[in-house]
């Protein structure tokens, strides 16, 4: 990686033969343009894109936009910048969502019932898991919170298993990842990390 | 669910001496209540008894009854599954008998309520997460808007008749349309095909239909080919995958069939 930058750099000296100051800026003009895109954007941004629009490589762009995060958690303004659903998106700090509820007008996000939060959890970890895979973890039919999930896009069928039947399996979406506010699965706490079902009773 | 932890809790004073449950927070299924009774008792899970948790287990159901709750059969699956394993410890094991053994809970089902639990637990944490990012607003453009006002130029009068006159014309297309109704029915598309049976012993599929066949050709007449298959009027073969399948009155596919299936 560390070298990559420094390829670039050099590539770019080479070119424009400027002192290292010029590279800088010219990296500071560069991270404005992908600030001011993230800016009018309405969906989370993905890294290709900038790659394939402004023809820069890859870490380059993730370094730039990193650096940004970084800069408006620093400033721990109203605005955040997340990386969230494999891409970028500027969204305003939960410290005043209750106050921009209240004043805006904007709406709370439907919650989701105990029961789909169990069979969610379920097929977050366990992807891809058909229905009686979920039923026999759950110890209850499944079919009602699957079908309520699809509804809400949080799931959906990602192929079928070679079991009896060929039942479907289900996976979760990429708007499941906005909703919990992860840039992709493998954000996931993981399952070890989960403290208790440890045998004794401090809850 | 919740209807039934709300009228359990509703009625503290309906329970028993003997039956010190009665705060369950939040149960939604069998496993769930299993382990809140593990959890009153106080005991690990490990440790408790099959009888003792079977026991409090049907005691539940009852009182669940008792209070008029619909109980759901998930739940009553679990006591039969509580059940049959008290009565498989109860067999002689064919091991050295011990007076004071109490069986445990069996293996399977303690690793159904530890994964189960491990779930619930992630479920939660989901339930965090998602009480923070429901708390982060992001920006609504209506992109259409901004972006393309530039890409509009000043109309004319002469725009604005012809724009008229495109109106007319398309309203008028639509007017003069006639609504055709062909009638195709499946009993006419398997009277067709017997005929041309009559004639020939084998079809191809392609020429089961006419030239330019509409959709609801194609259809009616798909639907008459499964109509006389399942009357084992006709039998279809394929000699390879993705070839042409062939329409076989069923008496002659029954004796060419078996020695040969499908010459060419």
């Amino acid at each position: 990686m560390a070298n990559d930058i420094e390829d670039d750099v050099v590539e770019k000296s080479d070119q424009e033969a400027e002192p290292d100051e010029g590279h800088r800026d010219d990296d500071e003009v560069i991270k404005g343009l992908l600030e001011a895109v993230l800016f009018l954007s309405n969906e989370p941004v993905p890294l290709s894109f900038f790659v394939n629009s402004f023809s820069i490589d890859q870490t380059h762009a993730k370094i730039l936009l990193d650096s940004l995060v970084d800069e408006y958690e620093d400033r721990d303004g109203g605005i955040k910048l997340q990386e969230i659903a494999k891409g970028y998106q500027f969204v305003t700090s939960p410290r005043y969502g209750e106050q921009l509820r209240r004043v805006i007008g904007v709406r709370k996000r439907e919650g989701l019932s105990k029961g789909m939060l169990e069979t969610l959890a379920i097929i977050a970890y366990k992807q891809p898991i058909v229905l009686a895979e979920i039923d026999e973890l759950r110890g209850v039919s499944s079919r009602m919170m699957v079908a309520k999930l699809m509804e809400r896009t949080l799931v959906k069928p990602v192929g079928r298993k070679e079991l009896p039947g060929r039942p479907l399996a289900y996976g979760t979406t990429n708007e499941f990842l906005k909703y919990f506010g992860l840039n992709k699965l493998s954000d996931l706490p993981k399952l070890s990390e989960i403290k208790e079902f440890s045998l004794n009773w401090e809850e | 669910m919740s209807d039934i932890e709300d009228k359990i809790e509703a009625e503290p004073g309906e329970n028993p001496e003997n039956n010190p449950i009665i705060h369950i927070d939040n149960f939604d299924g069998p496993l769930d209540l299993l382990w809140d009774l593990i959890k009153k008792a106080k005991i690990d899970i490990t440790e408790i008894t099959i009888s003792h948790i079977t026991e409090q287990y049907l005691a539940y159901l009852k009182l669940m009854e008792k209070l008029n709750v619909r109980v759901a059969t998930d739940f009553i699956r679990m006591a039969s599954e509580l059940l049959f394993y008290k009565s498989c410890a109860l067999l002689p094991a064919g091991q050295i008998e011990d007076e004071y053994f109490v069986p445990p809970l069996p293996p399977e089902l303690v690793q159904k309520l530890l994964e189960f639990k491990k779930f619930q637990n992630a479920s939660r944490r989901l339930m965090e997460e998602f009480e923070v990012s429901a708390n982060r607003y992001t920006r609504v453009n209506k992109v259409e808007e901004i972006i393309e006002i530039d890409d509009y130029g000043e109309v004319s009068l002469f725009d604005l008749l012809k724009a008229f006159a495109d109106v007319i014309q398309s309203r008028k297309a639509v007017d003069e349309k006639e609504i055709v109704f062909d009638e195709i029915l499946v009993s006419d598309r398997i009277e067709h095909i017997k005929n041309m049976l009559e004639r020939s012993d084998v079809i191809q599929f392609p020429d089961i239909f006419t030239a330019k066949p509409s959709r609801m050709e194609i259809v009616v007449t798909f639907m008459a080919i499964l109509e006389l298959a399942r009357t084992r009027i006709i039998k279809l073969l394929q000699h390879k995958i993705f070839g042409t399948i062939r329409i076989v009155k069923h008496a002659v596919a029954a004796v060419q069939a078996p020695p040969a299936p499908e010459g060419a």
